[in-house]
């Protein structure tokens, strides 16, 4: 019985340690490669949020996870991870109060998908940078000439 | 003789700051970096819902021309949306550098008028840029462009729908170096001025390098003097979005009352 299952053992013995390379692997990228990479709005929220109590000010990010040029070090060194390629943080100040002596600061998310472009507006401001503008239904082409815009 | 002239000279310098005050100096103009997406806005208000005839007014030292095709917005209130008024854009057509103005009659673009001026801003040098528009006018002669002072001509005009006779009056915010969420200007710029009235050749070149606080028919007067507050008296206090900066390099050092710079001042 136990020369039979040597046997089997022997003759499967490369499948037997690539399986069990493969999941060593596969466990080690698991626990060892985490996310870099905030999944949702409310997790961005929540890093800005963190910044701004740290520093003072909202941290602006450009499409394709980059920092302004007046920026320097890596949006996950200052957020802690980085944000998806596709989102834009536009940053903003501005005066107010008696004798415009008050500063407020604010941000702003953008998005796009298939469908639409989508702001979500944060601070004083947030309800008129809260906005969804719908992407334009394609339309057949004109037979006339029109200027571009 | 001599003490009735005197009083005369000062009632009359009196009457001009009355009608006509102006700021003590101009210290500093507005750094916008397009790579970084910098633009001032202002929230919508009816002095900025230009309506019918106006002039829009600004120093501009461009820091870079606008790439193949691209288009850098000066002042814009449009969301290319549903809140379409008004645009002024400097941009690139095949090589060609223009400046053209978007005059929107309906919100969504179905009737409106663009009028586009061939010229090239020149790089590193400040430059005077006023646009005057009489809204009732065809579209070959509703557009005037100004150059430090000295008319550019009427431009080439477009009417889409008919042309626009009066303009939209939408809830966009303004904007100043970029439109949407795009097309940022690569420039400084100094002493933003939108008026809604047409204003003359001559109160355009003897005005350029003067300060004006407010005015019969000033609607928004931005110094940009290290402060986005504006002076004309209609609270269009700006935003600056994305940090932009302030610099101390000004077309002009001073609002220098006529006496001392030029007998072209006109009176209001």
């Amino acid at each position: 019985m136990w020369n039979k299952i040597k046997t089997q053992l022997k003759r499967f013995k490369k499948w037997i340690i690539g399986f069990l390379i493969g999941g060593i692997a596969l466990a080690a990228g698991t626990i060892m490669l985490p996310s870099n990479e905030y999944k949702t709005i409310n997790e961005i929220v929540s890093a800005e949020n963190a910044y701004y109590a740290k520093y003072g000010k909202y941290l602006q990010v450009m499409l394709g996870n980059k920092l302004p040029h007046y920026e320097t070090g890596t949006i996950k060194e200052k957020l802690g991870k980085n944000v998806p390629a596709n989102i834009v943080i536009d940053v903003y100040e501005t005066v107010g109060g008696e004798n415009y002596q008050t500063k407020y600061k604010g941000y702003q998310i953008q998005y796009e998908d298939d469908t639409a472009y989508y702001s979500l507006g944060f601070g004083i401001q947030a309800k008129e940078r809260t906005w969804t503008i719908p992407k334009p239904v394609p339309t057949p082409v004109p037979t006339a000439s029109t200027t571009t815009l | 003789m001599k003490k009735v002239l005197k009083t005369i000279l000062a009632i009359l310098t009196i009457f001009f700051f009355i009608a006509y005050p102006v700021s003590a100096a101009n210290t500093h103009s507005a750094t916008l970096v397009a790579a970084s997406s910098q633009y001032f806005t202002a929230t919508d208000s009816v002095s900025l819902s230009l309506t019918e005839n106006n002039t829009l007014e600004f120093w501009i030292k461009l820091t870079s021309q606008p790439a193949s095709d691209a288009y850098m917005f000066l002042i814009n209130k449009d969301d290319i949306a549903s809140q379409r008024s008004y645009g002024l854009t400097y941009y690139d057509a095949a090589g060609t550098q223009k400046i053209a103005l978007y005059l929107f009659q309906t919100l969504t673009a179905t009737i409106y008028s663009v009028v586009a001026f061939t010229y090239t801003l020149p790089i590193g040098t400040w430059t005077h840029l006023a646009i005057v528009t009489t809204i009732a006018n065809p579209v070959a002669t509703k557009c005037e462009l100004f150059i430090n002072g000295i008319s550019q001509g009427n431009g080439v005009g477009t009417d889409v729908g008919g042309g626009a006779t009066s303009i939209a009056d939408g809830t966009a915010i303004l904007q100043l170096g970029a439109r949407a969420a795009g097309e940022y200007l690569d420039a400084q710029i100094d002493d933003v001025r939108i008026w809604n009235i047409v204003r003359t050749a001559a109160q355009i070149d003897a005005n350029k390098a003067v300060e004006i606080d407010s005015a019969t028919n000033l609607q928004a007067s931005w110094h940009l003097n290290n402060v986005l507050t504006d002076s004309s008296g209609n609270a269009n206090t700006l935003t600056a979005v994305n940090s932009p900066t302030f610099s101390t390099d000004v077309p002009f050092v001073g609002a220098v009352p006529p006496s001392q710079e030029s007998d072209l001042i006109i009176f209001e």
